[in-house]
């Protein structure tokens, strides 16, 4: 008997410890799944959010600047009618919500859903507020980080090619542009649905959070930090480029086939030398080569409000691969947000912030602000020695009469770059350029890609350079 | 109007639910701390009938030869644990913890009894007189 | 025990201030026309106040915390399902009456439980008399909602499945009394595994686990053998795994568990509906009337939990857990002072499989486990659950009233 009123009090035991890992789940689920459950695509099968978005009118998103980007208005009919004033050229980063009619939503009407819908600010008291002041009906109005005017001008230069441009504050992490073309307009969502979405040219895609490339040239930063870091002994090296260079039997050239002569460090990085950048990057080693992409987070996804792809650097096995690496080429692919960043850490002193589109959401009765971005860090791959070291040299690809950027150049202001000619299997190379200014207190990063746009220097450091100057003499 | 009337009232039902459940906890630890309560006197007693002493009894009290009983009757007659007497509600029971010579309420032999006010137990060759 | 009495009345009181202030809302939400649901309604606790009063009246040293509690559980079933349901309200009030009455008649028929126990081949009687009714849906039954465990009898449907699981739990405590050596835990573990079967054929994979479940625990208890557990617990992943290849609304469920995106508008629907409305609650709510509950499948009956935690939050959700958590409790301590071996294995087994009905079937509907189709007992609607619900505690209540006034009949026995 005494057993067995142990083993009930065992029993007892079992079942307090189901009954509160209910409680434990339940919490947990309110705490950290809601909201994912609430923002996902799945949400189209959420029939109350679908009854909420038809009675509430869904609130507007703005520039950085207060200027309308997307509003709602109500038809004739009763029925809403969502209306992007900046069509194609924020197609990608708005995105559209189109639950009501079963098609998903994406962008920012997605990532901030249930403030356009005014189902943020479930403290009581706001909510009676809104109650009594008549509110409920009118869905929060959310600010971007975005300026309207920039955006317009990096669309503009981008019209007529396929590619991406970021423009962001390396100090805070607020996008300041963010343009992916081809690109379609919203407005005609209604009529257009199945054309749009089945574009050969992915038009829904954002090309500059979603879309994957060889970094090319440009991941000369990162080789360059690695050395800094891990070796700075090779940072002396002198090399004789003959314009190519036989890795295991491979012969790997530079672009174009030029031989570069004798050079130093500097100037490699300046005229953008592949062979010399293969030598150090074999000296260097692969585990190096390694440890300094992971502290850029490229092999993350990096976190923004919107949909971003995961960048891919798988570990580098032998000889070509690290050969191939050491240049931006071989299997890696990267995002133009993450190059964005990477120039971003030069220009803060080491530090990426983390990026983000929301600056602030506003309730509209009230002018109250329910929610705000505030800067937080998101790495720190390099410190301030090393960020100053690669600074000069990516002012001389700028400022140099040899360096690959120079179209890059703004009369009275020091733009510090680095140009990329990533090299495809689908065509003509694709042209990079990563940028920021001024050098001496960066105040914008920049990272440009053109798709099969041929040589970095020559097609995207010019759209780079427009968007920087058009910001700084905002 | 339905609407505020309904915000307003599920933090009342949400209160009420709450206030209901913190008053089943209470009794349920009122519950636990009734077991504890054994140690607490009451206000019967058991004297011997030759008058030499007077017990005050607990809510449940052990009656033996040994040391470790409430109540110590040293007679080669009274069994080591020889019994129990336990308050239930306003009730005393007393109840026999198989002694060898057994447990006699007013002459009769019992496991457990009721016990009332001026009856004579006999425990071995003790007599003693319940108290209420 | 002056402070015991005048808490239990209090906590009644707020039971009632709950119901008069959620049925106000709803009368105002819904404006009923029916003169029946009023009266039904104002019934409700009039019903209650009238079987606490009998019960400390005939049990005064009973577990009057099990009608309060019921009361409470009960009443949160009715609201919702004037919410979700409202013609079903005056048949679960006749059902909660109903239930009250067995609760009564449960606790006198087993305040001497002894019969059960000699009554002469108790326990091929038991056995039999469950298999029977577990057995006889496959041949007469009805198929509901996926799963074959109706009988139907004019209109009236019929969850023979409930019953059995009463006398299934007599027949292990007689049997597990006596025979714990290996051979007789074998033979009851084949019996076990062709109950859990038929259930499995039967496509009721709740009651399948329940039955199962509880057999494994009533045997550790009485043999306190962990390798039994072990091994138990092992078959059931075997059969588990064997049943997921075999059975494709086993698959569905597990694969509907792990990955509930995979095809919302089909075979996830219910689950995914269910994780919406919880969703949608957040921790205080939507208030009452103001949700949507009645969007998800079944809401009255398997997924009320769900509607609970949409309109009053999962804080409201929390408080029912708590409140099966007291019963358990309440459940354990008739076990543990219970007067011999019989009762104590008997309340036990009935507190096990109540407790694991309830972890089932709320850990089903918010995703922590895959969902089988239980109900959630005194709150779901359906007569036969809330029936035997009441008559399981009316016999806790009968182990614990004849535990306490065994002394009385010892006088003078010599």
């Amino acid at each position: 008997m005494s057993n067995l009123k142990r083993n009930i009090k065992i029993l007892f035991g079992i079942f307090a410890l189901l009954f509160f890992s209910l409680i434990a789940y339940l919490t947990y689920f309110q705490l950290y799944e809601r909201d994912k459950l609430i923002t996902s695509s799945y949400s189209v099968y959420n029939r109350r959010l679908i009854e909420q978005e038809k009675k509430i009118l869904r609130g507007s998103i703005l520039d950085r600047n207060g200027i309308v980007l997307a509003k709602s208005v109500i038809e004739a009919d009763g029925t809403q009618k969502r209306i992007y004033l900046d069509g194609p050229a924020f197609a990608q980063v708005i995105g559209y919500s189109r639950r009501i009619y079963q098609q998903g939503s994406t962008g920012i009407e997605k990532a901030y859903d249930r403030e356009l819908l005014g189902m943020v600010g479930s403290d009581p008291m706001v909510l009676l507020r809104k109650l009594i002041l008549g509110k409920g009906q009118i869905g929060d109005n959310v600010y971007l980080t975005i300026d309207k005017a920039l955006q317009d001008l990096a669309y503009r230069e981008m019209e007529g090619k396929k590619g991406a441009v970021v423009a962001l504050n390396p100090k805070t992490g607020e996008i300041l542009a963010m343009v992916s073309t081809p690109s379609y307009d919203p407005n005609l969502l209604d009529r257009d649905w199945e054309k749009i979405m089945t574009s050969p040219e992915h038009v829904v895609l954002n090309r500059a959070t979603q879309g994957l490339y060889p970094p090319g040239s440009t991941f000369k930063i990162i080789t360059t930090a690695a050395v800094l870091t891990y070796m700075p002994e090779l940072f002396k090296e002198v090399y004789d480029c003959k314009g190519y260079v036989v890795v295991d039997g491979n012969k790997i050239s530079d672009f174009g086939g030029i031989a570069h002569g004798k050079e130093n460090f500097e100037r490699a990085f300046y005229v953008s030398c592949n062979s010399f950048f293969i030598e150090i990057g074999l000296k260097l080693g692969s585990d190096n080569l390694e440890k300094m992409a992971y502290a850029f987070g490229l092999n993350q996804r990096v976190p923004l409000e919107i949909d971003t792809a995961k960048n891919y650097f798988p570990s580098i096995d032998g000889k070509v691969a690290l050969a191939e690496t050491s240049i931006g080429q071989g299997k890696i692919l990267v995002t133009p947000l993450t190059m964005a960043l990477a120039a971003s850490a030069v220009a803060n002193d080491g530090v990426i912030m983390k990026p983000y589109l929301m600056k602030y959401v506003v309730d509209p009765l009230s002018g109250a602000v329910i929610e705000r971005n505030t800067p937080n860090k998101y790495l720190t791959p390099i410190t301030k020695e090393v960020a100053d070291a690669i600074k000069s040299l990516m002012i001389g690809v700028v400022n140099n009469p040899e360096g690959t950027g120079r179209l890059a150049q703004i009369p009275g202001i020091t733009v510090a770059g680095k140009t990329g000619t990533a090299e495809n299997p689908f065509g003509a190379p694709h042209a990079w350029f990563v940028a920021f200014a001024p050098a001496e207190n960066p105040e914008i990063a920049v990272a440009v890609v053109v798709e099969n746009g041929g040589e970095g220097g020559k097609v995207a450091a010019p759209i780079a350079r427009d968007i920087i100057k058009a910001y700084l003499s905002r | 109007m339905y609407y505020i009337l309904s915000q307003i009232l599920k933090y009342v039902l949400i209160f009420l639910i709450y206030l209901f459940l913190y008053r089943v906890f209470k009794i349920i630890y009122m519950d636990i701390k009734g077991v504890r309560r054994e140690r607490q006197l009451t206000s019967a007693k058991l004297s011997f009938l030759t008058g030499e002493r007077t017990f005050t009894l607990f809510e449940v009290t052990s009656i033996g030869r040994s040391d470790e009983c409430d109540i110590v009757i040293e007679s080669p007659y009274v069994s080591a644990r020889h019994a129990l007497i336990k308050k239930r509600g306003k009730r005393f029971y007393i109840e026999d913890l198989n002694s060898t010579n057994g447990t006699f309420v007013n002459g009769k032999r019992v496991k457990v009894a009721r016990i009332k006010n001026g009856d004579i137990i006999t425990l071995g060759d003790v007599d003693l007189k319940f108290i209420a | 025990m002056d402070e015991y009495v005048k808490t239990g009345s209090k906590a009644l009181k707020d039971v009632f201030w709950i119901f008069v202030i959620a049925f106000a809302l709803l009368f105002m939400h819904r404006r009923p026309e029916e003169a029946n649901t009023i009266y039904y309604t104002l019934a409700f606790p009039v019903l209650i106040f009238i079987v606490y009063y009998l019960h400390v009246r005939l049990f005064p040293l009973g577990e009057i915390q099990f009608v309060i509690l019921t009361a409470f559980l009960t009443e949160m079933g009715l609201i919702m399902i004037y919410r979700v349901a409202p013609e079903l309200l005056v048949k679960q009030i006749i059902w909660i009456a109903i239930g009250f009455g067995l609760y009564f008649i449960a606790s006198y028929l087993f305040k001497h439980y002894g019969w059960l126990y000699n009554l002469k081949y108790g326990e091929y009687i038991y056995i039999f008399l469950a298999v029977g009714l577990i057995i006889s849906t496959l041949f007469f039954g009805k198929e509901i909602g996926g799963a074959k465990n109706w009988l139907t009898f004019d209109g009236i449907y019929v969850q023979p499945a409930e019953a059995a699981k009463v006398i299934y739990i007599i027949f292990l405590a007689r049997y597990l009394k006596d025979k714990r050596d290996l051979k007789n835990i074998l033979i009851l573990g084949a019996i076990t595994i062709g109950i859990a079967g038929i259930f499995a054929l039967e496509k009721d994979l709740g009651m399948a686990f329940l039955f199962y479940t509880t057999t494994v625990l009533m045997v550790f208890l009485v043999t306190s053998n962990l390798f039994y557990v072990a091994s138990g617990f092992g078959l059931m992943a075997i059969g588990g795994i064997l049943a997921y290849f075999l059975f494709w609304h086993v698959r569905v469920r597990i694969e509907a568990w792990l990955n509930p995106w995979m095809d919302v508008p089909g075979k996830t629907y219910q689950i995914v509906q269910s994780l919406f409305a919880i969703a949608a609650g957040g921790f205080f709510g939507t208030g009452l009337g103001m949700g949507h509950p009645e969007y998800i499948p079944v809401v009255a009956s398997d997924f009320i939990f769900s509607a609970i935690c949409e309109e009053f939050g999962i804080l409201g959700g929390i408080a029912i857990i708590l409140v099966y958590f007291v019963i358990m409790y309440r459940g354990i301590k008739v076990a543990l002072e219970a007067r011999d071996e019989f009762g104590a294995l008997l309340a036990a087994g009935l507190i096990s499989m109540f407790s694991l009905q309830v972890f089932t079937i709320i850990g089903g509907v918010i995703k922590f486990i895959p969902l089988t189709g239980v109900t959630l007992p005194f709150v779901s609607y359906g007569g036969s659950s809330m029936v035997m619900s009441f008559f399981t505690l009316g016999m806790l209540n009968g182990i614990s009233v004849g535990e306490e006034e065994e002394d009385v009949q010892f006088e003078a026995q010599y």
